[in-house]
């Protein structure tokens, strides 16, 4: 009885049209699927266009910094009105997060070739804090023109307020995911988490630094970023080999 | 049972149009992100039920049986271990959590004797089994991309639902207070896919 009584064959009741016959969304005689193509296709194409104007304003960064200004100038450089950057409500931080996902989307693509020239091994687990190294280097190269300019504090800025924090820290999350993911992590359990903040730590700080190097070709941010993967290097092998209970010492502290 | 199709939360929608996949796609990766981790974050917590239970029954005449069940669990554990990564869905926070509720849960019900231990395992296989059947209905919306998947998922839903059939013949329905045990394991396990599927 009991038997029967679950395997009630509930996967075999069920068909496409039944689907939205339980909500009252969908009472007109519009199709849902169609509707929401449409929908897709609209913003598809709204996205291009924010992407072109997007990519025309970094030009102007250096001049009119991370604003509406840029936002307008590069929108006119296209042949829109300038008050097509009404296109990008929060304003200049529409900008930045733009430049940031661009870039990360660069090093996602890039990586893989430049970790095969160093001749490292991602399924070698002694190899992923060079590579890691290697990541988080080349990831902040790519700032380094906003930073001759001084305009990339302006940046931080302007991810830092509490209204954007949210999205940053996603772009921060996404960029430290593709790092580990490079260097050959498969981790599925808590460490997953430990790895990622871990290896956020770095680089923010590593960017922190990176602000106030006046030494040729950052060198001395570069050492900056030697010692704090030495110090990583250093927590793993105390904790005894995983990241995940090196973050244990620190949370008791605090 | 109804089905609602899934709202996407305004937050990945408008995530999903700052970067240069389209949104159809955008949504379909979120969708199989939460599979995959509650997936994952289930056989962890089954796993460690069985952990549970065999610490306590281990040396009992049903040892063999909850080892049978639980070598099986391993298998899923393992598998999701290895999808995780290759499609890079995060494992869910709430990891550690479960870890310890699933032991505890395990455990506890074994120490009421071999049948409550049984009627805790139907009461969660119950609840699997339906999860897994949601899944799949929805992952048949596009069978050709969630080959891989489907045939993952339908493959331990039947093992599951064997699971929940070995529990009923060794007794789950003659524990004490079963209908209500039961339904307590089944809210909380809910609320666990719940929470798992979310952050």
């Amino acid at each position: 009885m009991a038997l029967s009584g679950l395997t009630g064959n509930v996967l075999f009741r069920w068909t496409p049209a039944s689907r939205y016959q339980s909500t009252d969304a969908f009472t007109d005689d519009v199709d849902p699927k169609e509707t929401q193509r449409l929908k897709d296709e609209e913003t598809v194409y709204e996205t291009e266009i924010r992407h072109k104007i997007l990519d025309a304003a970094l030009g102007y960064v250096d001049i009119s910094g991370w604003s509406k200004q840029a936002l307008a100038e590069g929108s006119e450089s296209l042949g829109y009105p300038g008050v097509a950057h009404g296109l990008f409500p929060k304003g200049g931080v529409e900008l930045v997060h733009h430049f940031y996902q661009q870039s990360n989307e660069r090093l996602a693509s890039e990586l893989p070739a430049d970790i095969q020239e160093a001749q490292l091994d991602p399924l070698k687990a002694k190899d992923d804090l060079k590579i890691l190294r290697l990541a988080v280097e080349k990831r902040l190269r790519m700032n380094a023109e906003h930073v001759f300019t001084g305009k990339w504090t302006e940046a931080m800025g302007l991810m830092a307020l509490p209204t954007n924090a949210p999205s940053s820290l996603k772009l921060l999350a996404h960029l430290v995911d593709d790092m580990w993911h490079h260097a050959g992590d498969t981790s599925p359990d808590f460490s997953w988490y430990a790895k990622r903040a871990v290896l956020a730590a770095v680089y923010k700080s590593t960017e922190l630094s990176m602000m106030q190097d006046k030494s040729e070709d950052f060198r001395s941010t570069w050492e900056f970023l030697d010692r704090r993967i030495e110090d990583v290097r250093k927590g793993i092998a105390m904790a005894g080999g995983s990241i995940g209970q090196m973050l244990i010492p620190l949370i008791m502290q605090s | 049972m109804t089905y609602r199709p899934q709202k996407i939360p305004q937050l990945f929608r408008q995530f999903a149009t700052s970067t240069k996949i389209s949104p159809k796609e955008a949504r379909e990766n979120i969708t199989r992100d939460r599979f995959l981790r509650v997936d994952h974050a289930g056989e962890v917590g089954a796993d460690r039920i069985y952990a549970g239970q065999m610490a306590v029954l281990g040396k009992s005449d049903v040892g063999s049986v909850i080892q049978h069940m639980w070598d099986q669990e391993k298998e899923h554990r393992k598998k999701f271990d290895e999808l995780l990564p290759k499609y890079r869905a995060r494992p869910t926070v709430m990891l550690p959590i479960w870890n310890v509720a699933g032991f505890a849960l395990g455990a506890g019900s074994a120490m009421l004797g071999p049948k409550m231990a049984m009627a805790c395992t139907a009461a969660v296989e119950t609840v699997i089994t339906d999860h897994y059947n949601d899944q799949i209905r929805e992952l048949m919306t596009n069978p050709e991309e969630n080959g891989e998947l489907l045939k993952v998922i339908s493959k331990f839903r039947d093992e599951e639902m064997e699971h929940h059939d070995t529990a009923i013949l060794h007794k789950a329905e003659e524990a004490p207070l079963y209908q209500v045990f039961a339904q307590a394991v089944k809210i909380g396990c809910k609320g666990a896919i719940w929470i798992s599927e979310r952050i």
